[in-house]
């Protein structure tokens, strides 16, 4: 049956031959093989290029698009189209120039056959051309390892199911010993599953390249009761899945479709419309009413079983997805494939087509993860990748827990058992059970920054003389907290070094005076430590990575940061550009803006005491996390950074290209800070003060907005803005005191931890006819805060004159949308939302006078905001209300991770002056179900 | 080894093969075999006095001691080992060759990088149109042409739990069942199952598909053979490839070598690598097998009979003669004799200078007796400030000197940075040092624009290559080049000499910002090869690595090799580029694409004239004067029947249409009517005011490329967005035929106020000296007698107002003619 030599010599030996004598030219032996090497592949019933297909006799005689010629003319070959073509009498000459051609004597053969009459197959006989497979004989040798393809463990968790090519095997995972054998014709075993109660198997199966089939085994009898998919599936099928109850089997595989099947009689129920790529895997969700695919598309879709609507299609990975699966609880979606990320999907998309949020894609391996499995109590996933490296994390929360030693070779199969062992199977045929505890030693950091030395003020002040000067090729001075050191980088490539003593934990402020003062220095320190090493600061490893779009950054912008794949980024997280390191402020409003990095508005800060850089357009950047020094993050195919103690420009930008250090020693020794010009020049006006110092936590507020001139009835901003010195991070209160008659406002705003701005709107009484000047001065803005324990407060003094504007030629107002809020107990409209909802309010335009449409701004119109939440869902324009129109509903999304809080916002005209409305209140609530949110 | 000393051989001597005896000689030149699968092609070639001149005529090979080697269809296959000789016999002779065999009972394994993956590329399944397209075909994704084994192996092997082998029963593999279309495949029929090809993957899968062994000898070079050949048009001629591996063992590669022709005007070439020969010239045929370059050189002769005197006594100045007369001589090409003086100063200065010479100056260098006169002139010329304008001008051409790049003050400082350093006549190779190794402001070093103009490691190294070394590795980055040496390890080994490259500043944004960007190089940084996610130890192309640990700036290294005198890509390049700018062709063609496979149109001149410019430290006027005292340089423009077909080797002065900015210059002298520059064009077609450039300034000393000039842009100039000469256009087109004709620029400066035609007119000359002032300043020569005195009778006539009209329309009539528009 598998000889290929056989069917040619058929082919041959008549023409060689006395041709009188021989019997007519049989259509299966002599004709078809000739079709399918030459014209199948672009003729077949499947892909019918000029709608014309060879695969059965009858789809020959069906003809092409050409309808009005005539195919096969029995006794003909001159009128036939079929012949005309391949003898090039008629356009177009088949097979297409360069494919390969059909020789004489096959030719020939073709032109005898029609002269015979052009006959087909025997009654019944006319079978697929396509339908099997004739190849030689070749024997494997004792090198070749037969693999494993598929594993599973039984229901009741004592049995696997191992797949090999054309059979299946039982094996006791008690005694190891093989307690049943399944074959199936000729092929191999993609995916096995056992029914949920235990009794049925199914195998996924075909002849690769041309044929799927599923075939389903009773166990307790051993005998095979029937096959799906059979003729339909034009390429071997990956999975065939049981639904949860059994009465469905779906399969799939490599031609992309998906059908399903009653389990019990094995009659059709329907296909989805289904891929764009080939199959890899199915899941049925938990109650059976949802099923999921995975697919070489690069995307997951989730269907309905009923209804075989799609529901949504889970299309943020970027690499063909090998494997997806419900938790057990049925509340998460989890996907792998190509591009080495795992993803975990918020499973909502139930009973009609929704969005499934994606909750988590982390990095997970080196490689392309091929195969995953979800413990049965749903805790636990365990993934490996074609690097052969196998990783267990939690869930939901995707935290890596565990890191196996690499494996001989790439996993087929993988399952968590009960008593905390993994089985794997591997492509070398091997079948292990892997003790429940890796072996290899994490050393991730995960302790965080608690690892880290505690900071100390430094003891060093009281005795350090003035100033040290740098001495030429002598050894580094000494330089002491307290003191200053100076002197030139006369030549290019010149270093500077001053020795300094750190207690372990004590916290050193170096910072240089060089182009500030009118030197041509651009200055870099750094810290280096007894053996003259750099010391280290920071590890940080990449998580997610990414490049920049649309155009290249200059070094100062802290808008527009146009990112790939932004929509997995979150705010507050660490951007890595070549060296610089930045943090997310604000989301992008859509596909054609960027992120706003910290602090949101003039120039960018950086972090860590990196510098801030141009950076060309496709720069890779990378989402990174913070480990402390010395970790070594187990790897996840994305960079590591180490960060050392060392600057170039300073990171708040206050010291202009002048270098600023926060230094805080990891253990007691003498260290060097080494002066440099970053560009290696060097010259008589290469000068530099060098000030050791120790750090000095405190802030400044300055007011924006002074001098105000309010229109009765309405509102003016002013704004507050913190100068945050050495660190210092916490909240800063601002409160206005003495406010005249008439004027009000919400009393206090913070300034909130880590952040720069706060605003407000003062508003004035309506009607109101004059203003007491006098009053007026009295006004007074305090700020204060906890530093170290103490409140700091500074007086800002007032906010100048404050007089009466004209009158206002519209009014705005928010308002509630339905009762998406409520006025609160002091009469303020109060919203509440949750980390991760999105509520919807109004904003009212009272015109009196203003024609044209109301802007308020874009991603900074909702003012005063708690950082996370943001007004949502603003197009280009920003939010606006339009020509001829006075109200408009606007969105106030929160972040998922915002804390509970509560704070006063506002919205602000462009227009007449900057009218405001008044402060409304935002309050956020956790705790909100969020299937409620959803 | 026999190769080495003919190669001389050849250079020195014209063969004319009907005189002298013809012998035999099998090819390769040493045969062993090794292993019972290994196999070796041979040929039987005549040879004449060392030169080979085509394959045999009806050549039977047989073998000695067939329990050793047999000979099937001229193939080799082994029997057994030991050593004995195979024999052919021919129409013009016979010839034998020793052919040793060992390790025959020795286990054979099938090797996927020797055998598996050139069947796959040979056959084509990896190529860019099928599975080597970077989405693949039908879900397999292979690696363009093979360059990643070990993704390639998985891909086979591992990817979708092993779909595409079937280790339980081999022939069932979708490797084999899909090519021999045992199931349908869209790429057609591409094996045969009673192939050898088919025989090799089913063995090797069957054997357990053995992935690549890296400890497995790695080839070292490929040799053709045979490496030059004398043919003639219609002549066929196998090239046979053998690979060479660092352990010491050859392989036949020929049925995996891809074949391409350098010029297919000469030679072509079949997939087998059977060359026939179309026409004539010094062609080459290029074999490339894993990553590796190798050419067979072909000549054809010209088949014209010329004298062996006249090539002896042809005048010759310099070296340069020496190699372009000995080509001459073996490709029967005549050499035309010397230009006449007027041709000479035109030509002298507009390729010296991009300048015409004025009235005055054609008229005292043709009253010149002195014999020595054309050398006072080319030393006169390379002294003059137009010289530096016009280099300036071209090396801003290659560095991308471009407002729609950078910002006005930025443009200035990279162009006055250029400008300086052909007035100090900075070293070639001074120059490429300070512009790669550039460091500081872009306001104060020019040179650090580069680094603006190309802000990420990639662009810098593929511009570096560019320019300074005239190789396109751009290929390379995504995949070993398909054509040439450079592999995708060797591109990020360049890059990531560039990736500690940083800036502050400017951003990149070409119409906003003050374009001042400070660049400097920071003591640590990789850039990552993203096939292997690991940084490649930075390297330059084929240089040695450069300490990766080491905080020193690695441009300095890059910088050394560059310039360093053994690196002849690096001294060929420019010499090609100054050639080129001196005959409107260089020896290589393009001119800035010195791969490997496009050889010089004469090789042996091309390192001679690098290795003179090395001898002088990159002093470019030396090699410019060498070029312009050469009587190659000097020859007349005349077409002779013995040299018409010659488009390269320089028998002949070959005429071109004039740059763009020289034309205009031309223009403006000529009329002397300037225009102003007084707006740039930036990428949106917005335009934004200039105020660099004062009234009277020429084309050749605008900084940049964004400068608004309707002329210049229709004639070509290099738009300065990509590092190539392919840019800059010398094309003659219909639009430029019109704006000459009826356009703005020629006419309106003709009939103003203050044109040449008004001064003529006003001073007291007669009409013969006007047309001899006309004739002298347009096309630097006396009009003819005939000229002159049909352009007397034709002005007699003009009267009056028609005077004017007159005198406007005789100097449209010069400055449209070809004669003013071409280099001749």
């Amino acid at each position: 049956m598998k000889s290929i030599f056989a069917i040619c010599a058929a082919a041959i030996i008549p023409l060689l031959g006395i041709a009188e004598e021989v019997a007519k030219l049989d259509y299966q032996t002599d004709v078809a093989p000739l079709l399918r090497d030459y014209c199948a592949g672009c003729h077949n019933d499947y892909d019918r290029e000029g709608d014309f297909s060879v695969e059965t006799f009858a789809a020959v005689n069906e003809g092409g698009e050409s309808e009005d010629r005539k195919i096969l003319v029995p006794g003909k070959p001159e009128q036939s189209y079929l012949l005309q073509t391949i003898l090039k009498t008629a356009k177009p000459a088949m097979p297409p120039k360069k494919e390969p051609q059909l020789s004489q004597e096959e030719i020939d053969l073709l032109v005898r056959w029609v002269k015979e009459g052009a006959m087909g197959p025997g009654k019944g006989k006319d079978f697929s051309i396509l339908s099997r497979l004739t190849v030689p004989d070749i024997a494997t040798t004792d090198h070749a390892a037969e693999p494993i393809t598929a594993m599973k463990i039984s229901p009741d968790g004592k049995q696997a199911a191992l797949a090999r090519y054309s059979q299946i095997d039982i094996q006791d995972l008690g005694t190891g010993k093989v307690v049943g054998v399944y074959h199936v014709d000729d092929g191999k075993v993609n995916a096995v599953n056992f029914s949920r109660d235990g009794k049925y198997l199914i195998a996924a199966t075909g002849v690769t390249g041309l044929s799927g089939v599923a075939v389903l085994w009773d166990l307790k009898t051993g005998e095979e009761l029937r096959c799906f998919g059979e003729g339909t599936h034009r390429d071997i099928l990956f999975d065939a899945e049981f639904s949860p109850d059994g009465t469905i089997v779906a399969t799939a595989g490599y031609d992309r479709v998906i059908r399903l099947w009653e389990a019990a009689s094995g009659k059709y129920i329907r296909q989805f419309p289904s891929h764009n790529g080939a199959v890899f895997d199915l899941a049925f969700s938990p109650d059976g009413t949802v099923l999921a695919s995975a697919s070489a598309d690069s995307t997951c879709k989730i269907w309905g079983v009923e209804s075989g609507e799609r529901l949504d299609t889970l299309n943020q990975p970027q690499g063909e997805q090998f494997r997806v699966d419900f938790t057990p609880d049925g509340k998460y979606i989890v996907g792998a494939g190509a591009d080495n990320r795992i993803r975990l999907w918020r499973f909502v998309s139930k009973e009609k087509p929704r969005l499934n949020p994606l909750i988590h894609a982390r990095f997970g391996h080196e490689d392309e993860i091929v195969e995953f499995s979800i413990s049965s109590d749903g805790k636990t996933l365990i993934t490996t990748s074609g690097d052969r490296a196998l990783k267990k994390w939690s869930l939901p929360s995707l935290e890596l827990i565990d890191v196996f030693s690499s494996q001989p070779d790439v996993l087929s199969g993988v399952a968590l058992l009960e008593d905390g062992k993994v089985a794997a199977t591997r492509l070398d045929g091997s079948f292990d059970l892997l003790p429940a505890v890796a072996k290899v030693e994490l050393s991730d950091g995960k302790a965080g920054r608690s690892a880290a030395v505690k900071p100390m003020v430094s003891k060093q002040q009281k005795e350090a003389p003035e100033v040290v000067e740098e001495v030429e090729d002598g050894e580094a001075p000494l330089l002491a907290v307290g003191s200053t050191g100076k002197g030139i980088i006369s030549r290019a490539g010149d270093t500077d070094a001053f020795r300094f003593f750190a207690a372990k934990g004590e916290e050193i402020v170096f910072e240089t005076n060089a182009a500030r003062n009118k030197s041509d220095l651009d200055s870099h320190i750094a810290i280096l430590d007894a053996s003259g090493e750099p010391v280290e600061r920071v590890v940080l490893q990449a998580l997610r990575d990414s490049w920049l779009t649309f155009r290249g950054k200059d070094s100062k912008a802290s808008t527009d940061f146009r990112v790939h794949n932004w929509r997995e980024m979150e705010l507050n997280e660490y951007l890595y550009l070549n060296g610089e390191v930045v943090k997310l402020w604000h989301y992008p409003r859509g596909p054609d803006s960027g992120f706003l990095v910290y602090p949101g508005f003039g120039n960018r800060h950086t972090y860590f005491g990196t510098t801030s850089l141009s950076h060309p357009l496709g720069q890779p950047c990378y989402i990174v996390r913070e480990l402390p020094a010395g970790s070594s993050p187990s790897p996840n195919g994305l960079p590591v950074y180490r960060i050392y103690y060392e600057s170039d420009d300073d990171s708040t930008r206050e010291l202009g290209k002048d270098s600023r250090v926060i230094f805080q020693s990891p253990a007691d020794g003498m260290y060097q800070v080494v002066v440099r010009d970053v560009r290696g020049f060097g010259g008589e006006n290469h000068h530099y003060d060098l000030v050791a110092r120790s750090p000095k936590p405190d802030f400044s507020v300055s007011v924006g907005g002074k001098n105000l001139e309010i229109s009765p009835g309405s509102g003016r901003e002013i704004s507050f803005t913190a100068k945050r010195m050495d660190d210092f991070r916490g909240a800063i209160r601002i409160e206005l005191k003495n406010l005249p008659k008439g004027i009000s406002s919400v009393g206090e705003v913070t300034i909130e931890e880590n952040q720069f701005r706060a605003f407000t709107p003062l508003h004035l009484a309506g009607g109101t006819k004059e203003l007491d000047a006098k009053a007026v001065e009295k006004i007074e803005v305090v700020a204060s805060a906890e530093i170290n324990g103490n409140t700091v407060r500074k007086s800002l003094g007032n906010l100048g004159t404050i007089k009466l504007g004209k009158e206002p030629q519209v009014l705005v107002e928010i308002q509630p949308d339905g009762d998406s809020g409520k006025i609160a107990a002091d009469g303020v409209l109060e919203f509440t939302v949750a980390p991760g909802e999105t509520i919807t309010a109004k904003v009212i335009a009272q015109r009196l006078g203003l024609k044209s449409r109301i802007d308020f701004g874009k991603e900074d119109s909702g003012r005063n905001l708690p950082h996370g939440l943001y007004v949502d869902n603003i197009g280009l324009n920003g939010l606006m209300i339009p020509e001829g129109k006075s109200e408009q509903l606007f969105f106030v999304s929160a972040a998922k991770w915002v804390p509970e809080t509560v704070r006063e916002f506002h919205l602000r005209t462009t227009q007449d002056g900057k009218q405001c409305t008044k402060p409304v209140r935002i309050r956020v609530v956790s705790g909100k179900k969020l299937s409620q949110v959803e | 080894m026999k190769m080495r000393f003919l190669f001389p051989a050849i250079a020195i001597l014209s063969v004319s093969s009907v005189f002298a005896a013809k012998e035999v000689v099998i090819l390769p030149d040493t045969i062993t075999l090794e292993g019972p699968e290994s196999r070796q092609q041979v040929i039987a070639v005549d040879s004449v006095e060392g030169v080979f001149h085509g394959e045999s005529e009806s050549a039977v090979f047989s073998s000695d001691n067939p329990a050793v080697v047999k000979v099937e269809n001229g193939m080799l296959v082994p029997t057994g080992d030991g050593k004995t000789t195979i024999s052919v016999k021919t129409k013009n002779g016979t010839a034998t060759r020793e052919v040793t065999v060992s390790r025959f009972r020795q286990d054979f394994d099938w090797s996927f990088n020797k055998h598996v993956l050139p069947i796959l590329t040979r056959q084509g399944c990896n190529m860019g149109a099928c599975h080597g397209a970077v989405a693949g075909k039908g879900g397999f994704i292979l690696s363009l042409r093979g360059y990643d084994p070990p993704a390639d192996h998985y891909t086979i092997t591992r990817e979708a739990r092993g779909r595409r082998i079937e280790m339980a029963d081999p022939a069932r593999s979708l490797l084999l069942t899909k090519p021999t279309m045992a199931t349908p495949h869209k790429g057609g029929k591409k094996l045969d199952s009673r192939s050898r090809e088919y025989r090799i993957l089913a063995e090797w899968v069957a054997n357990g598909a053995v992935p690549p062994d890296p400890e497995e000898s790695v080839i070292e070079r490929i040799e053709v053979f045979p490496a030059l050949s004398v043919l003639k048009k219609g002549d066929r001629q196998r090239v046979l490839v053998t690979a060479h591996y660092a352990d010491g063992s050859t392989m036949d590669v020929t049925r995996w070598s891809k074949f391409a022709s350098a010029d297919e005007a000469i030679a072509i070439v079949d997939e087998d690598g059977v060359v026939e020969i179309i026409g004539n010239g010094e062609g080459a045929v290029s074999a490339l097998y894993s990553s590796k370059v190798a050419l067979a050189r072909i000549r054809s002769p010209f088949g014209n009979n010329i004298e062996p005197e006249v090539f002896t006594k042809a005048p010759r100045a310099n070296r340069i003669d020496d190699l372009v007369l000995a080509q001459l001589q073996q490709l029967e090409l005549m050499p035309g004799g010397r230009c006449s003086d007027q041709d000479f100063i035109r030509r002298a200065f507009l390729d010296t200078i991009g300048t015409m010479p004025t009235s005055d100056e054609v008229r005292t260098f043709l009253a010149d007796e002195d014999p020595d006169k054309r050398t006072k002139l080319i030393d006169g010329l390379l002294q003059r400030d137009e010289f530096v304008d016009y280099w300036a001008y071209r090396w801003a051409d290659v560095f991308l000197v471009n407002g729609q790049l950078l910002r006005p003050d930025a443009v200035k400082a990279y162009y006055e940075w250029i400008r300086g350093s052909v007035e100090k006549n900075l070293p070639w190779d001074e120059m490429a040092r300070q512009l790669v190794t550039a460091k500081g402001v872009s306001t104060e070093n020019g040179a650090t624009n580069f680094y603006a103009v190309h802000q990420d490691p990639e662009t810098m190294a593929e511009n570096v290559s560019q320019a300074f070394l005239s190789l396109s590795i751009n290929c390379a980055k995504c995949h070993d080049h398909p054509l040439e040496k450079w592999t995708n390890d060797q591109y990020y080994a360049f890059a990531n000499i560039f990736s500690r490259v940083r800036a502050k500043g400017w951003g990149g944004d070409p119409r906003n910002g003050d374009g001042i960007r400070t660049v400097y190089v920071e003591p640590r940084g990789e850039l990552i090869q993203p096939r292997t996610g690991e940084p490649q130890i930075p390297a330059p192309l084929d240089g040695d690595p450069i300490d990766p640990e080491s905080p020193e700036d690695r441009r300095e290294a890059l910088a050394d090799w560059l310039t360093n005198p053994e690196n002849s890509y690096f001294s060929r390049a420019i010499t090609n580029r100054v050639w080129a700018a001196f005959f409107g062709r260089g020896l290589v063609d393009p001119v800035d694409d010195l791969r490997a496979s496009n050889p010089a149109s004469n090789e042996p001149l091309l390192n001679e004239l690098s290795g003179f410019l090395v001898e002088n430290q990159f002093d470019l006027k030396a090699l410019m004067r060498l070029i312009l005292e050469s009587e190659t340089y000097q020859r007349s423009g005349e077409v002779l029947s013995e040299n018409r077909e010659d488009t390269k080797y320089y028998s002949r002065y070959f005429p071109r249409r004039l740059m763009a900015e020289v034309l205009y210059d031309g223009i403006v002298q000529a009329t002397e009517v300037p225009t102003d520059f007084t707006n740039i064009v930036l990428r949106d077609g917005s335009t934004t005011k200039t105020e660099f450039y004062e009234p009277g300034t020429r084309a050749l000393q605008l900084y940049d490329s964004a400068v608004k000039s309707y002329f210049l842009k229709t004639f070509g100039r290099n738009e300065r967005e990509i590092t190539c000469e392919c840019e800059r256009s010398n094309q003659p087109s219909m639009t430029q035929a019109l704006h000459l004709s009826n356009g703005d620029t020629l006419n309106v400066k003709l009939a103003d106020g203050k044109s040449v035609v008004s001064r003529l007119l006003k001073e007291g000359m007669d009409d013969a000296d006007r047309v001899d002032e006309a004739y002298l300043r347009t096309l630097a020569r006396f009009p003819t007698p005939r000229e002159k005195e049909g352009l007397l009778a034709l002005l007699e006539g003009a009267k009056g107002d028609e005077r004017r009209a007159a005198f406007e329309d005789l100097f449209w009539a010069l400055m449209t003619s070809r004669e003013f528009l071409f280099q001749h």
